[in-house]
């Protein structure tokens, strides 16, 4: 079987922005473990706040977490008592000033991150894995997606012998580095075992600008 | 309204169709099965149940319920009506088709047992189709985020993304290092 080179990795700085922005010297595996707490502790707080990704940005003792999420209200919790909670136990788990920017995803079935928790969602409310990932199809060609492939796998339908099986529509240039490729993996935890989930969308190509040199030299 | 019926029973319409006209109130499995779920009003069913010789039973219909989610910004009640096309195939454990006969893009089930029960795909089919996001009508015309001590809501387009940025002017943090620029060319 083909090794296969993560989808989004493969574009980090091409055409796909890093998720940490930060510089460090001697301190460099503290600031990553302390970003790994952070992701880990929004990841298990907010776990039903449909969290796309988390963007830690550093300056001096003040960081900036950035949460992508369809459903903010979740979030922010009746009056912002979730997101005060979670404001204060990143503060005490860093041990610095926290800035929470929370950011409202305009089309959540553009994402792969989303997409590929709702259909886990639905495996895990015993949806056919058939309907949830065909549906899933149909919204994110239908909010203008080029292409879309959906991928489960483990005990389908609790069949004794896992298998996989994948649904696509459009196209999924997987080696064009340009192609602005979403990619998730994630996990179902059904009364028989996991089944895994994962998805890619292409949503176009990012062509780089061209910039017009004002002094006419190239 | 009836939704369930014995194999036996229905071979009975091989020949005609058996109409689906009514409603059927499925708001506490619905609510047990999706948190999310605050209230939802009885389910109108209305299309036919076809059933051939090969004991292959062909469910087309449309399905029109009205949901009460929360907001996605605010969490207060939101009321949504859909209206779900139904179309489902179900083989009988005796039958001489196979699956592999249907099109990739046909819903088609093996029946486990002597009883066709269109409760769970119904109620598949009202889960699988909740929207991602729902405002309430206030929301959807307001540009208004909410924000608070530390933290602020900001719509995907004002978060900066410095590497993408259409503006032409880059991240602003390195706004200081075009002077230098400027310097070395001239």
């Amino acid at each position: 079987m083909g090794q296969k080179i993560n989808p989004h990795g493969m574009r980090v700085g091409v055409i796909q922005d890093w998720d940490a922005k930060w510089y460090a010297e001697k301190d460099f595996a503290d600031k990553l473990h302390e970003d790994l707490a952070v992701r880990r502790y929004i990841a298990d707080k907010l776990s039903d706040a449909s969290i796309s990704r988390v963007e830690i940005e550093r300056a001096a003792n003040r960081i900036n977490v950035s949460i992508h999420t369809a459903k903010p209200g979740m979030v922010i919790g009746k009056g912002g008592s979730e997101v005060d909670a979670l404001r204060n136990g990143l503060n005490n788990l860093t041990g610095k000033r926290v800035h929470v920017n929370i950011v409202e995803i305009k089309r959540p079935d553009m994402d792969a991150t989303l997409v590929a928790k709702s259909i886990a969602e639905q495996l895990e409310n015993r949806i056919s894995f058939r309907r949830a990932q065909k549906q899933a199809i149909q919204r994110t060609m239908r909010s203008g997606a080029k292409g879309i492939r959906t991928m489960v796998a483990g005990r389908l339908n609790g069949a004794d012998i896992a298998r996989s099986e994948s649904f696509a529509e459009g196209s999924v240039p997987l080696h064009t580095i340009r192609a602005d490729i979403d990619f998730a993996n994630e996990e179902a935890d059904t009364t028989y075992g996991k089944i895994g989930v994962k998805v890619w969308i292409y949503k176009g190509e990012i062509l780089p600008e061209v910039k017009e040199d004002k002094k006419g030299g190239k | 309204m009836k939704i369930k019926w014995a194999l036996n029973e229905l071979k009975k319409h091989q020949d005609s169709s058996l109409t689906l006209d009514g409603s059927v109130d499925l708001e506490k499995s619905l609510k047990e099965r999706d948190d999310d779920i605050i209230a939802a009003s009885p389910v109108s069913l209305k299309g036919l149940l076809t059933v051939d010789e090969k004991s292959v039973y062909y469910v087309d219909m449309t399905i029109e319920v009205t949901v009460t989610l929360p907001s996605s910004r605010s969490l207060e009640p939101v009321e949504l009506k859909m209206t779900i096309p139904f179309s489902e195939i179900y083989l009988a454990a005796d039958t001489s088709a196979s699956l592999e006969q249907f099109g990739e893009e046909e819903l088609v089930e093996q029946l486990q047992s002597e009883v066709l029960d269109l409760k769970k795909p119904i109620e598949d089919a009202i889960l699988a189709s909740k929207p991602s996001q729902i405002f309430t009508s206030e929301e959807r015309l307001s540009d208004e985020m909410p924000k608070g001590k530390d933290w602020v809501v900001l719509p995907e387009d004002q978060h900066s993304n410095a590497m993408f940025s259409t503006d032409g002017n880059g991240d602003p943090r390195f706004a200081v290092l075009e002077d230098l620029i400027k310097d070395n060319n001239e």
